[in-house]
């Protein structure tokens, strides 16, 4: 039954309880022939409470009360939901488990092949090899330059104000908090900060239970009537994703966005949400704002990271959404149309990157993500390590994504089409593929450049030592021209010359992959958490970029 | 006929078409683009190529994307077109031993424009973007520089003659001449905005003409005379609309024309 709560895909007979306490503003009878004790005294909402229960006496609720009422009364089945809804529901598209039997067998099979023509051919099996992984590294830096193109040219959904303050809809937020108490006033304040009618906002602030610290910020934090606090009730996977899933099926509003604990929105970003989705087809699901960062400048690695975000969001994705390819998202100023997002079973609690996983998922479902004109800025991790800690569980996460929706690659054909199976490949595999194979492919490059034609590295020079160094250097300088390439869209020249420092940032990158799959292997569902309110720059809201 | 020639065949199919869309994707009818490409390809330098044996229109076409390219970014300075600016300073490299001179001809003006101001971080990596494709393939051609040697990967057509006994002047006026036959379509645009990119590539173009011809190097003439007509070709797609825009450009192409041989024939007495 919990599932059903969560995953509403209609095939139940009657509305569970909770959902029509959420759908209504209301608690359920304390007893029959009790007060009907609501939030929501419009007439509509009231006769439909006189349907269900009767003409009985109403009293009025707060937001706060009510929530905290609805957690306190189903706070199993809200866990139970949170936790196993996805898995019991689709199991196939769980990351609970983290290779299919099916995935396993075929690895298996690859790597006795590999070994057999190694041992009968080693030389023809190094050419092939060598040319197989070379041919993936260059296709996957050709892919991510059409991306650019394509994306070069997208002019954006139409966010133009439509209509006035009576015609806009009731608006979710939503912001897992774990760790956060340093962030919490800057948070509250950002919200605030948002342009929307305060009678059509509810603001879900998730901590987890035995968080006290992020409690206790709470609790003193300047909070008006449109927040509340939610406790996610201590236990495993303790993630982000289970977090929202939780909070997701006590939200009422027709549109819900999550943004992260650092995060400081443009205050129009709602209302350019809401036009956005009123001038897009029913079909398009989700909109993704643009992310970046307000300590750009701070240190090499946050500039590196400002360029990485520029890219990504402001020409890949809007390429991807050109070109008709199914996009993973990115973890925050994700805004769906909420009924998708419950038929969709919400978030998968076992993935580390259950933003680009629900992308995925959307896409296999027929619904679409298109690209926001507006931006959202965070924190970007000043400290190597944190920045360290936080890429490993990206990368970690889009192994979990490919593995999970590659155990049947021809019901992906069927349900995203042969464009949602290659992008799969070339953007969430070419990924953490490219990370890994960028260093073999250095490695073998200087091997053979140092070691010539030594009888012990032979085998490396003929295969590997040409097609290694084409795809290195054609490869690398497609990959940098397209990193100094990313902020010029928002015209933050002075960001465009490190680009050329990429191939180094790259590295980097290579080895949190590689933390990111050994993680893979023995903690799969491990939450990195990623420290914010470290950064020293001053948290002027609107202060413009490098 | 030496059309069929590959250093004459595939860069005419190129300035034919790619000269035709620039035309009417500037505003003029189907009827006028067409009489102006007869007008451009009837110059000395285009005709007397696919003629005649031993030339080359690669810089002509060269020089045809360098001005289209760099055109459209100064009028709109988006990420598209600095791309094909750049791939565009990158190509003409590959297209003619000029290339990289012309190239660098025209690094002084490339940041400015689009008649924007840069201030010195944002013109610095402004310069990045742009630099980036033609300096890879400047530096990818140097390393290719052994296999070039050995007669592959050479640009297509040649110089005439290093150090050859041709006066200093002579060399120079020949570097000068394809400017001499587009100026009379260069002069309609100078100053105005929309010309301030075809006038940085002819600066670039005859500064590039001007070193070599100084250095003892004198570019093959009928390939360098064929150059004149992509920049009459830009030129006259960037006249202001009105009412005798066409009129003009047919009246300015002719007057090229005939300029182009004049010019033929005293370079060859």
């Amino acid at each position: 039954m919990a599932s059903n709560l969560f995953c509403n895909d209609g095939s139940l007979p009657e509305e569970p309880e909770l959902a029509f306490c959420r759908q209504t503003q209301s608690l359920p009878l304390e007893a029959p022939g009790g007060a009907i004790r609501t939030n929501d005294l419009s007439a509509e909402n009231l006769a439909r409470l006189a349907v269900r229960h009767g003409r009985l006496p109403v009293a009025a609720i707060s937001k706060g009360d009510l929530i905290a009422a609805l957690e306190q009364r189903f706070r199993s089945e809200l866990t139970e939901a949170a936790t196993h809804g996805l898995e019991r529901r689709h199991p196939e598209l769980s990351a609970r488990r983290v290779v299919a039997w099916g995935q396993g067998l075929g690895a298996v099979a690859i790597l006795a092949a590999g070994l057999l023509g190694a041992w009968l051919a080693p030389f023809a099996a190094g050419v092939t090899l060598a040319l197989l992984l070379c041919l993936g590294f260059v296709a996957n830096a050709l892919f991510r330059a059409v991306l650019v193109w394509a994306g070069a040219g997208s002019a954006g959904t139409d966010t133009s104000p439509d209509g006035a303050d009576a015609a806009l809809p009731r608006y979710s937020i939503l912001v897992p908090l774990y760790r956060e108490a340093r962030v919490v006033e800057a948070l509250v304040a950002a919200l605030r900060a948002l342009d929307y009618p305060s009678d059509r906002l509810e603001i879900a602030l998730v901590a987890e239970a035995d968080d006290d610290e992020t409690l206790t910020a709470l609790a003193t934090a300047s909070l008006d009537e449109r927040f509340f606090v939610l406790a996610v009730p201590p236990g495993l996977p303790r993630t982000k994703p289970k977090a929202a899933n939780y909070a997701l099926q006590l939200l009422s509003g027709e549109f819900i966005v999550i943004y992260d604990a650092e995060d400081r929105p443009e205050p129009d970003q709602l209302l350019k949400a809401v036009a956005a989705f009123r001038a897009a087809p029913e079909s398009v699901a989700c909109l993704q704002a643009r992310l970046n960062f307000y300590n750009a400048r701070e240190t090499w690695l946050t500039r590196m990271f400002a360029l990485d975000y520029a890219l990504w969001f402001d020409f890949l994705l809007p390429g991807l959404e050109t070109l008709r390819v199914p996009m993973p998202l990115g973890g925050t100023s994700n805004h769906f149309r909420t009924d998708a997002l419950r038929a969709i079973c919400g978030w998968d609690p076992y993935n580390v990157t259950e933003d680009a996983d629900l992308g995925i998922r959307l896409a296999r479902l027929g619904l679409r993500v298109a690209t926001l004109d507006s931006t959202t800025y965070e924190e970007a991790p000043v400290a190597f390590g944190t920045w360290l800690r936080q890429r490993s569980r990206w990368m970690k996460g889009y192994m979990q994504t490919w593995l999970v929706h590659m155990r049947n690659p021809a019901r992906l054909v069927t349900h995203a089409g042969i464009g949602g199976l290659l992008g799969l490949q070339l953007f969430v595999g070419g990924t953490f593929l490219t990370a890994l194979l960028n260093p073999l492919l250095w490695a073998a490059f200087l091997a053979s450049t140092i070691f010539g034609d030594a009888p012990a590295t032979n085998f490396l020079n003929v295969p590997f030592a040409h097609a290694s160094a084409l795809s290195l250097f054609a490869g690398n300088a497609l990959f940098t021209y397209l990193a100094m390439l990313g902020p010029y869209r928002r015209r933050w020249l002075a960001l465009t010359p490190h680009g050329l420092a990429a191939p180094f940032y790259w590295l980097l990158i290579s080895l949190a992959a590689y933390r990111g799959l050994w993680q893979l292997v023995v903690r799969p569902w491990h939450w990195d958490k990623t420290e914010h309110g470290l950064t020293r720059e001053p948290l002027i809201f609107g202060e413009p970029a490098p | 006929m030496m059309l069929a020639a590959p250093d004459v065949l595939l860069p005419t199919m190129l300035l034919s078409g790619g000269g035709y869309a620039g035309l009417r994707h500037s505003g003029y009818e189907s009827g006028s683009a067409a009489l102006l490409m007869l007008l451009l390809g009837g110059q000395a330098g285009i005709l007397v190529a696919i003629a005649l044996p031993g030339h080359s229109l690669w810089l002509a076409a060269g020089v045809a994307g360098l001005a289209a390219s760099c055109a459209a970014f100064a009028a709109r300075e988006d990420v598209r077109r600095l791309i094909l600016f750049g791939a565009a300073l990158a190509a003409i490299q590959l297209c003619d031993p000029m290339g990289a001179l012309l190239a660098a001809g025209m690094l002084p003006a490339a940041v400015s424009i689009g008649g924007r101001h840069y201030d010195g971080r944002e013109a610095v990596g402004l310069y990045a973007l742009l630099l980036f494709l033609p300096v890879l393939t400047a530096a990818t051609l140097l390393y290719l520089g052994p296999v070039r040697a050995a007669g592959l990967l050479q640009p297509p057509g040649s110089w005439l003659a290093v150090g050859t006994p041709i006066s200093l002047p002579a060399r120079l006026a020949v570097a000068a001449a394809p400017i001499v036959i587009a100026a009379p379509a260069l002069a309609l645009v100078w100053g105005k905005k929309p010309g301030r990119a075809i006038a940085f590539v002819s600066a670039a173009f005859l500064f590039a003409g001007l070193v070599a011809a100084w250095r003892g190097a004198i570019r093959e003439p009928v390939t360098l005379l064929a150059a004149a007509a992509p920049l009459t070709g830009a030129a006259v797609a960037a006249l202001p609309e009105g009412p005798w825009r066409s009129g003009q450009a047919i009246v300015t192409c002719a007057s090229c024309l005939g300029l182009s041989w004049a010019v033929l024939i005293l370079v060859w007495r």
